[in-house]
């Protein structure tokens, strides 16, 4: 495993950041932040990260001359996070060397997303979405739509290969099924309480056709895991 | 003005010739001056008077044709004391006087109004500016403990970003021309990311979405006020959704120089006698009324301005018990044709 990816997070919200912190460690990121702001572009030039979160607006300061400053030396990757979200605001932001723009308030998985994007983006040796997954012996082909375990394998709908790979990616730790609609309405699947039962109960099937019968644990208040 | 009205404006000037000239005759012909010799004095006095009255009238006339035709071309009509010249008449330079002095006061007022409208308006923005910290940061402290609670505060938090985002596009409205950034963006892109910003909601109303959009359909447009509107809209169905299978459905439909997205809900549907009324300011109509729909009548009156704005099409089909349909429609652009081909 290669070392984690480190966020500089440029925040003027004390409650923001520490937060923010919190939730990007437990993502697997190394997550600094800045409290003074007399001079940031040097700050950020020292802290040498992978990747900034830059608030436009700052005390005294604007996010927007801090990137154009912080460009004059460096290439790091910038994702602005501001309060107001107009197009020319959005452009304002591309144009001044930023990567990409979030507004708040933002979506969570969104800016993660966003993040794993421009991290990708930026340096090509971050993990690749591979099309392929393993858990336990049993196989997600996401690109063929196929679930197999040793010889055996079965089709998957669309929607089932979209959940499989939410359940793929949270591998270990037990996914409510509210997470899991809210991460597959992300997705464009557009499913709800029953249909997701449906959709498990039918990926059940599948999965005992190919021998892995107890793939997919379930804990009554908790949710999915395999 | 025509000379018939001058005259008769004149009326006093005109008795008090006539009275003048009967008196003078009479005199003269008492003194026993010949009766051609009065006549011919009275012709010449008649004459001169017409001639006077002529010509006045002919400079009155052209001196206020002037000030209607300046009166015209003005871009704000009460500037006209600014612009005009005073004629060199006692009277006339008086009601210029009075004019100016009454039309200055205005000028004051209006700029003292648009001043204070201005000074709310830039508060109210930067307020909402404020606001969306803790929002974000209430956002922040949900996700990062995530039980039932926080997940109900969450759907909250979503309507309170909701109602605020409302009240940032009223106090923007007036100045979309500087906040808006026109390009081609793909259609689908826009629904999908309204649906993803309304969709803790549109998971917790149990809605079913079934989106027919084709990827590589594009228009030239401002993707987050078009992404706002669509929101009011599925706010709006939200609102009014029938109790079991309620269902947004959304397709496209182009036809010759435009293309329309069309959002269509099973819900409740509006009264035919209320639907030509439900992008006015305020209208809340029966459905508004029923329960705790909170309608405040402000949503499709905000989303129908802002189409306006960006010379967008937005109509409305309905029939009571089944169905509500929203037509989106988006003007086909030379910006898209260019980079179609």
């Amino acid at each position: 495993m290669e070392r984690k990816a480190k966020i500089l997070i440029v925040e003027d919200d004390e409650e923001i950041r520490s937060e923010l912190e919190h939730y990007l460690s437990g993502a697997g990121y190394e997550a600094v932040s800045l409290s003074d702001f007399s001079d940031v572009a040097a700050d950020i030039l020292k802290a040498d990260p992978d990747l900034i979160l830059l608030d436009v607006n700052l005390p005294g300061v604007s996010g927007l001359s801090i990137c154009e400053k912080l460009r004059r030396t460096s290439q790091v990757p910038v994702i602005f996070v501001t309060a107001n979200n107009t197009s020319m605001d959005e452009l304002n932001c591309i144009l001044r060397g930023g990567d990409d723009y979030v507004s708040k308030p933002y979506e969570l998985p969104v800016l993660m997303a966003r993040i794993g994007a421009v991290l990708r983006r930026t340096f090509a040796h971050a993990e690749e979405s591979s099309a392929r997954q393993e858990r336990k012996g049993v196989i997600l082909d996401t690109a063929a739509a196929q679930i197999r375990k040793g010889e055996e394998k079965r089709e998957l709908t669309k929607n089932e290969v979209k959940i499989l790979y939410c359940l793929f990616r949270h591998q270990g730790e037990f996914v409510s099924r509210t997470d899991l609609i809210d991460e597959l309405w992300d997705d464009e699947v557009f499913i709800d309480d029953n249909t997701l039962s449906v959709n498990i109960t039918r990926i059940r099937g599948k999965l005992r056709k190919i021998g892995a019968e107890d793939f997919i644990e379930t804990r009554r208040g908790l949710g999915y895991r395999i | 003005m025509k000379f018939w009205d001058y005259c008769k404006d004149r009326a006093g000037v005109l008795l008090a010739n006539a009275a003048g000239l009967l008196v003078l005759s009479v005199y003269l012909l008492l003194l026993n001056t010949t009766g051609t010799a009065v006549f011919l004095i009275d012709v010449v006095w008649i004459s001169v008077l017409a001639v006077w009255l002529l010509v006045r009238w002919h400079f009155r006339r052209k001196y206020f044709q002037e000030i209607f035709d300046t009166l015209e071309g003005l871009d704000q009509r009460y500037l006209i004391a600014e612009v005009m010249r005073p004629a060199p008449g006692l009277e006339d330079r008086l009601y210029w006087e009075i004019l100016r002095k009454s039309n200055k006061s205005v000028i004051e007022k209006i700029r003292e109004m648009e001043n204070s409208q201005r000074e709310y308006k830039e508060y109210i923005e930067s307020w909402i500016h404020e606001v969306k910290t803790p929002i974000t940061a209430a956002h922040l402290i949900c996700e990062n403990h995530k039980d039932g609670y926080t997940r109900q505060i969450m759907t909250e938090l979503d309507e309170i970003g909701n109602e605020v985002e409302k009240v940032l596009y009223y106090a923007r409205m007036e100045r979309v021309d500087r906040d808006y950034l026109i390009r081609p963006v793909s259609l689908r892109s826009i629904v999908l990311s309204a649906v993803r910003g309304e969709k803790r909601h549109l998971i917790r109303c149990g809605m079913q979405i079934d989106l027919d959009i084709d990827e590589d359909i594009s228009v030239s447009t401002d993707e987050k006020w078009v992404e706002f509107i669509l929101k009011q809209i599925f706010s709006n169905s939200m609102k009014y959704r029938r109790e079991t299978e309620a269902k947004i459905g959304i397709r496209t439909e182009e036809g010759t120089m435009q293309k329309s997205l069309i959002i269509e809900d099973n819900g409740c549907g509006i009264p035919e006698e209320e639907i030509g009324r439900i992008f006015d300011k305020g209208f809340t109509g029966s459905n508004g009324r029923i329960g705790d729909s909170h309608a405040t009548g402000m949503g499709l009156y905000l989303c129908s301005r802002l189409c306006r704005k960006l010379g967008l099409g937005l109509s409305c089909e309905s029939e009571k018990g089944k169905y509500t349909r929203m037509i989106l429609t988006f003007p086909d652009s030379d910006h898209n044709k260019i980079s179609e081909h």
